[in-house]
Parts: C-alpha cells; sequence; structure tokens
C-alpha cells in the first residue's frame, strides 16, 4: 500500500532529516514508526502525505507516486499531524463537510459515517459549536473523525495518542483495527512503546534519519520488551557513531 | 527591572519578526524585516508630509498655522488606534505565548507591563512619523525653531501614552466581544469600517481647512479646550507653555498608569476570562449538504474573508469606497453637471474625463487583492488542503473567485451606475467596463502569484499577515506600477486613437497577461505550492 524507496530530505540549510530511508507498508496492517525526538519521523511521515516536497527517493501510495500523481495518491490517503490546527471559523459539522466534498463523499453516506465516528468518540454534540471554542482533545478528535470518514486505504498517524482521553485512545485503536481488516493500512509514529508493541502488526525504528531496525513485532521485541529493544539499538548506534568519528 | 527590558526586547522582537519574509530561517529575513519596517516608515512619512505641508501652507494663509500641530497630532493618533487595536487585543490578550510566560518566574504584572511597553513604542513609532514631519512643515513655514521642536518631541512622547491607554481600553473590549459574543466579528467589521469612513470623511473634509477654521474657530478652540484637550495642551506646549505641558503629561501618563495598574495586577484573572469557552453539546446531526471541490473552497475561503475583520478591513475597502463614490455620484450629479461640464473641456473631452474616471476607479480597484495574503493566512492550517486530493487548479481558482465576487460588483456598480448618470458614450462605457473588470482579473491573479513568491505561512496572526507582510505590501504596489505604465502607455500611444479603443486594448492586454499568469500558476505556481509547508 505504501512504498518508501531510497527517501530522502535535505532541508535548506543542509541538514539532512532523513537519509536513505525505504520501507513498506502492506495492506491490513499498522505499522509503528518509532524513534527519537528530532529522528526524521514526522518528515518521512509528513512527505508521504504529500505535505512535504522532497527531490531523493520515490514514495508510492496505492501504486500511484506521491509527487506525480499527487490527486491519486492523496485520493486514498488520509493523515493526521501531531497538533492538528484546524479552522477556528468554522463549525465541527462545518470542518467535517467540507473534508467529506473534498473526497466526494456522497451525501447519505458522509451522514452515516460522521454519526458513527461522531457518536463513537463522543463528539457530535459539539459538531454544531465553532471549532475556535474546542479543546486540544477535542480537535484531535474532530481530526481523527474527519480521517476516519473517508474510509481511506492508506492512514497516517503523527503521534495520534498525544491529547487523547484513554476511551477515545481504545476507541481509536478498534477503528485502525477495523480500517486495516477491511484491506487498508495504517501508519502511525509514537513515543508510547506499549500500545505500539501491542497494536502493531510491524514496527520500523528510526535514527538519526536512518532506519536502524524494521521487521514484525515479534521478530523485532523477541523476548524482551520494545522498550529494552528500542534503547539497546540506540546505545549500539551511539556507539558506532562515536567509533566513526574517531577514525 | 532587568527581567522587564529583556520581556519588552522580546515582544518587540516578535513584532519586528512579523515584517519577516517566509519561514524566517534565511539571514535575508530579519533584514526583510527591517526593511518592511523602514518602507512602512517610509510610506508614513510621505503620507504624513503631504499632508503636512499642504495644511501648512493653507493654515499661514490664513494665519491659523498654530493649528497645524494638534490637527497632525489628532490625524496621527487616529490612523495610530485603528492600525494597533487589532493587533493588540490578539498581542496583548490572546497570545500564544500567554501560558508559557505566565508559568515563568515572572510576575503576571511583570508580563503584561512588557506587552504595554512595547505596545506604546509600536504607537509612539507611527506618532512620532507624523508629528515630526508636522513640525518640519510648521517650521518651513517659520511657525516655530528649536524650541518648538524640542517641545513637539515632549508632547509626542506623552500623546503616545494616551493612545496607548485607549488602544489597551479598545483592544480588552474587543477580546472580551470575541470571546463571548459568537458574532463578534461582525460587530469587530462594523466598528472598524465605522471608525475609517469617520477618518475619510474627516480627511475628505480637511482641504477646506482653512476656511472650516476661519468660519468655526472658536467652535474649534472650544473642542480643544473641553473633549480635545489633549490636542489643544499640545497646541500650547509646543508654543513654550511649559504648564501646558505639565497638565498633557498629567492627562496623558497618570491615567496610562492606573490602566496599566489596574490590567496587569488582574492579568490573569483578565486572561483565564477571555480563554473560557463556550461550546454548545446539544448538536443533532440534520441533513447534510454536499458539493463540489470548488464550492466547497469556494465557500470556506468566503466564509474566512467576511469573518476576518482585518482580511475583510484591509483588501474589501475599496470596494465600499466605489460603492459608496456611486451612489453619492448618482445623488449629486445635478449639483455637479455644471462642474463635469468645464472640467471635461479643460481636459479634452467627456471621453478623456472618463479616462481619467476609469483611472481613479482603477486605483481603488487595484487595492482589493485578497489573494495576495489568501494562500499565506492558510498558516498552521495549510496541511489540510495540502494533504487533500484537491488540484492545484481548483485551489487557485476558488482564491481568485472571492478576489472577484469583492471586486467586480463594485467595479460595476461604480462604473455603470455613474457612467449612465453623467451621460457617458455608450461605446466607451462599454470600453471603461471592460478595462476595469479586465483590471480586476489581473489583480487577483497576479495578486496569488505574489503571494506563492513571497509567502509568509508562520504569522502569529492574521493582522500580521494582512497588513505587515511583503506580499501584500508588492501586490499594493504592484496595482500602482500597472495603472503608472497603463497612463504611461496613454501618452505614448493614446492620441493616436480614441480613449475607448485604448480602453479596449489595454483591457486586451490585461486578459492576456491574466491568462499568462494563470498558465504560469498551473506549471510554476503548483510547484511553488508544492515546495510550501
Amino acid at each position: 500500500m505504501l512504498n518508501i524507496s531510497h527517501f530522502s530530505k535535505t532541508y535548506p540549510g543542509g541538514k539532512r532529516a532523513v537519509d536513505d530511508l525505504s520501507m513498506e507498508v502492506h495492506p491490513g496492517e499498522i505499522m509503528g514508526f518509532i524513534g527519537h525526538n528530532g529522528a526524521g519521523k514526522t518528515t518521512t511521515l509528513r512527505c508521504a502525505a504529500g505535505i512535504l516536497d522532497f527531490t531523493e527517493g520515490e514514495i508510492t501510495i496505492d501504486g500511484h507516486s506521491i509527487r506525480r500523481e499527487p490527486v491519486a495518491a492523496k485520493s486514498v490517503t488520509a493523515f493526521l499531524p501531531d497538533n492538528p490546527d484546524l479552522y477556528d471559523f468554522l463549525k465541527g459539522i462545518e470542518f467535517l463537510n467540507f473534508i467529506a466534498d473534498l473526497y466526494a463523499i456522497p451525501k447519505d453516506i458522509r451522514r452515516q459515517r460522521i454519526e458513527k465516528y461522531g457518536d463513537a468518540f463522543e463528539l457530535t454534540g459539539a459538531l454544531g459549536s465553532a471549532i475556535g471554542g474546542y479543546s486540544h482533545g477535542m480537535k484531535q478528535k474532530l481530526a481523527l473523525i474527519s480521517a476516519f470518514i473517508r474510509e481511506p486505504k492508506l492512514l497516517i498517524l503523527d503521534e495520534p495518542f498525544v491529547g487523547l482521553d484513554p476511551e477515545a485512545a481504545f476507541t481509536m485503536k478498534g477503528f485502525l483495527r477495523e480500517l486495516c481488516d477491511r484491506g487498508g493500512a495504517v501508519l502511525f509514529s509514537t513515543h508510547v512503546l506499549e500500545v505500539a508493541e501491542k497494536l502493531c502488526d510491524r514496527i520500523s525504528i528510526i535514527r538519526n534519519g536512518k532506519l536502524i531496525e524494521s521487521g514484525r513485532t515479534e521478530d523485532v521485541v523477541g523476548n524482551s520488551s520494545l522498550e529494552d529493544v528500542f534503547l539497546e539499538l540506540g546505545r549500539e548506534a551511539s556507539r558506532e557513531e562515536g567509533a566513526g568519528e574517531v577514525q | 527591572m532587568g527581567k522587564l527590558w529583556r520581556l519588552v526586547c522580546l515582544n518587540l522582537r516578535g513584532m519586528l519578526n512579523s515584517l519577516k519574509m517566509g519561514s524566517g530561517k534565511k539571514k535575508g529575513a530579519k533584514v526583510t524585516g527591517y526593511g518592511a519596517l523602514l518602507l512602512l516608515g517610509f510610506l508614513a512619512v510621505y503620507i504624513s508630509g503631504v499632508y503636512s505641508f499642504m495644511f501648512a501652507s493653507l493654515l499661514n494663509e490664513v494665519g491659523l498655522i498654530q493649528y497645524l500641530t494638534p490637527m497632525m497630532a489628532i490625524l496621527g493618533c487616529a490612523l495610530s488606534l485603528v492600525l494597533t487595536i487589532q493587533a493588540a487585543s490578539g498581542f496583548i490578550f490572546s497570545g500564544k505565548d500567554s501560558d508559557l510566560m505566565l508559568s515563568l518566574p515572572v510576575s503576571a504584572f511583570s508580563v503584561m507591563l512588557s506587552r504595554i511597553t512595547a505596545l506604546y513604542i509600536e504607537n509612539l513609532f507611527f506618532i512620532g512619523l507624523f508629528m515630526v514631519t508636522s513640525g518640519v512643515a510648521a517650521m518651513v513655514q517659520g511657525a516655530g525653531g528649536v524650541g518648538y521642536m524640542v517641545g513637539l518631541l515632549i508632547c509626542t512622547l506623552l500623546l503616545s501614552f494616551l493612545t496607548t491607554m485607549i488602544t489597551t481600553v479598545l483592544s480588552f473590549g474587543v477580546s472580551w466581544l470575541a470571546a463571548h459574543f459568537p458574532h463578534h466579528k461582525l460587530f469587530s467589521t462594523v466598528l472598524y469600517f465605522a471608525m475609517f469612513i469617520l477618518i475619510m470623511v474627516g480627511a475628505f473634509q480637511l482641504n477646506n481647512v482653512g476656511t472650516l477654521l476661519l468660519a468655526n474657530r472658536e467652535a474649534f478652540d472650544r473642542v480643544l479646550g473641553s473633549w480635545l484637550l489633549p490636542f489643544g495642551l499640545v497646541m500650547k506646549g509646543v508654543s513654550g507653555d511649559v504648564g501646558a505641558i505639565l497638565l498633557l503629561a498629567a492627562i496623558a501618563v497618570i491615567p496610562f498608569l492606573l490602566i496599566v495598574w489596574l490590567f496587569s495586577s488582574q492579568y490573569k484573572k483578565v486572561l483565564s476570562a477571555l480563554a473560557a469557552r463556550s461550546v454548545r453539546n446539544d448538536y443533532k446531526l440534520g441533513n447534510l449538504r454536499a458539493s463540489g471541490q470548488f464550492q466547497s473552497l469556494f465557500r470556506r475561503e468566503v466564509k474566512r474573508y467576511f469573518g476576518t475583520t482585518i482580511y475583510f478591513f484591509n483588501t474589501g475597502f475599496g470596494a465600499v469606497v466605489l460603492i459608496v463614490a456611486a451612489v453619492y455620484g448618482c445623488l449629486v450629479h445635478r449639483q455637479v453637471a455644471e462642474y463635469v461640464e468645464v472640467f471635461s473641456q479643460m481636459v479634452g473631452g467627456m471621453d478623456v474625463l472618463t479616462a481619467l474616471a476609469v483611472l481613479a476607479i482603477g486605483f481603488f480597484s487595484t487595492t482589493i487583492c485578497t489573494t495576495c495574503v489568501s494562500i499565506s493566512l492558510e498558516g498552521k492550517t495549510f496541511w489540510i488542503l495540502k494533504e487533500a486530493p484537491v488540484p492545484s487548479k481548483t485551489y487557485f481558482a476558488s482564491k481568485i473567485a472571492v478576489n472577484l465576487l469583492v471586486a467586480w460588483p463594485a467595479l460595476l456598480i461604480c462604473a455603470l451606475s455613474l457612467g449612465v448618470v453623467y451621460g457617458v458614450n455608450p461605446v466607451t462605457l462599454a470600453a471603461s467596463v471592460f478595462v476595469l473588470l479586465a483590471l480586476g482579473l489581473l489583480v487577483a491573479v497576479y495578486g496569488l502569484a505574489i503571494n506563492l513568491f513571497f509567502p509568509k505561512m508562520d504569522a502569529v496572526n492574521d493582522t500580521v499577515v494582512v497588513k505587515q507582510s511583503a506580499s501584500a505590501l508588492i501586490g499594493a504596489l504592484g496595482g500602482w506600477l500597472i495603472l503608472g505604465i497603463a497612463v504611461g502607455g496613454y501618452f505614448l500611444f493614446g492620441k493616436l486613437m480614441p480613449v475607448a479603443g485604448y480602453m479596449a486594448i489595454l483591457g486586451g492586454l490585461f486578459l492576456v497577461l491574466s491568462g499568462a499568469i494563470w498558465g504560469w500558476l498551473l506549471k510554476g505556481g503548483t510547484r511553488k505550492l508544492q515546495q510550501l509547508d
């Protein structure tokens, strides 16, 4: 579903945020993307979603290149940033209707989906109010609803659990699994390793812009915990970097 | 004291940061910030200089030069008030860094005081530019010397306290309305327009300033001694009346300190009250309306436009002026018919007079450029459209459509109504309407291109984008350049053909240029859009 091939991103000023990254997310799979702060997770996710431009490598979604066929790729994708800024001047329902229009969701279907996800996240009652008055958690839920109503083939989430109450987080996990059961795929970044360990089918770990580990969760974790694996990989990488500098 | 000064510098840097282009990460962006400030300052000096020297000459003729300084002080303070109120409500009472600031080991008093001090410095900058140029104009007319300028500078410092105090109180009112009323934006927009129309009406009357003052001198003196007392004291203070300066200091500084103390000591309570949210929880899903991408984007853009006071005010003011001018022109056409006849003979005929009117209408048309800031206004919500499957053509078209929605009706109403009422030749009228609509289209299209070259995606609020961004400034200058070229072309080629012919050709050129820019938008513009984040 998502194919990232030899992708690199260098920002103006020379900072190489991601270096020769290759990974795949298959249909029916939830992939967890973890790494330290500044590792390149958000850059990768934003480039995959078509928000950030890049010149090295290729990213395809359902066979469509995000650079050469952006409309086709984006029509099957939904992205949620880590701190979603929404249109304060719209009401919640107006925002959902706006998104539904952009994705050409028919009228009766969008109503059903908004009702389903709005009730599940307990936000339906507040949809008549302006987004400007929402709390951070409410905005997060609204953004999630706007993503789920599209029933995308690929869902990309950047730290989706931040700001969500435990009930909403549980609900979201259910919907992620439901999406994958329908043949879709999910790629999300998180710092909550316990959730990644329980929820994800595959894990990819990035450090300083490079992929240092990727595979099925049970293979990556083995007999220890994802936290131990992550910390150990980080130590190994630091030792290699230090040795490289000495040479 | 050290902490307070650091906070003031931080707030000033924040205000200067608003003038930078792009994301401010490049070295040149800092220079651009200072450059834009210099340009704004130059424009303020230019405008106040023109008015100051004009009034100085008029007032000197009737022996009333002493009224120059208070008049320019009133104008400077009024404009400074209009320019800073909206920004102040966002900066002092709704700043995004308030949470961080109030959690630091710095008193809320110091945080508030630092913000008001930064606001004072901004007011001082605008008022100072007006006052200093008026002082120079007065000195040129022989009205004063070094002592006059010293008194003027002291009065400028004191008046800025007064304006800052009023701005702070009014901006609190704006913030309070924003927090408690769903339709507060409508109220803000109406208030803004009312204030600006008052200033415009006053500005139109200023041409008769000498006559008006002579006829109503006693009334003006009474006003300067009562509800405009500070400006009356300025008039006396620049003449060397130390008592007047001391009284002005008392009137300006004491209330300022009281207001500062009041808001600063209650700053946390004020911010908490303003931040209280009003979200209802009783919405029931009804029937939903579905539409296409273009219609949906267009509706969203219209809602943003009419819901953002400063955006509407800054770019829609020209449309309001055109409609008001059309109505006024139609109402007084019998009274001015004789003058129109005389003037048309002076300039070489009704067609030439029509061309001059088209030039004036065209000038206001170039101020109706919603597109030159529309991409920047996406700001932090830009990700929503970047991740959506929207072709850039549809996106651009929706923004241009809003610009035309504002510009074209005003242009049509103004041109057609005045043309019919003043008996303009139908062919000339048709050419006039054609060239004006084509100009409106060109402004909309080039505005978008300008915004793609000079985006400001990281502004702290809408006011910064609309009033202080590079694309807003360049959009305005671009309009003047086009009109200048059109006038130059008329002097070169206009004599070779009828006026209607020249306007028709000009309109055709505008359409061709619009088409060329649109073609670039679809390719180069799309690439630039992709590179924005």
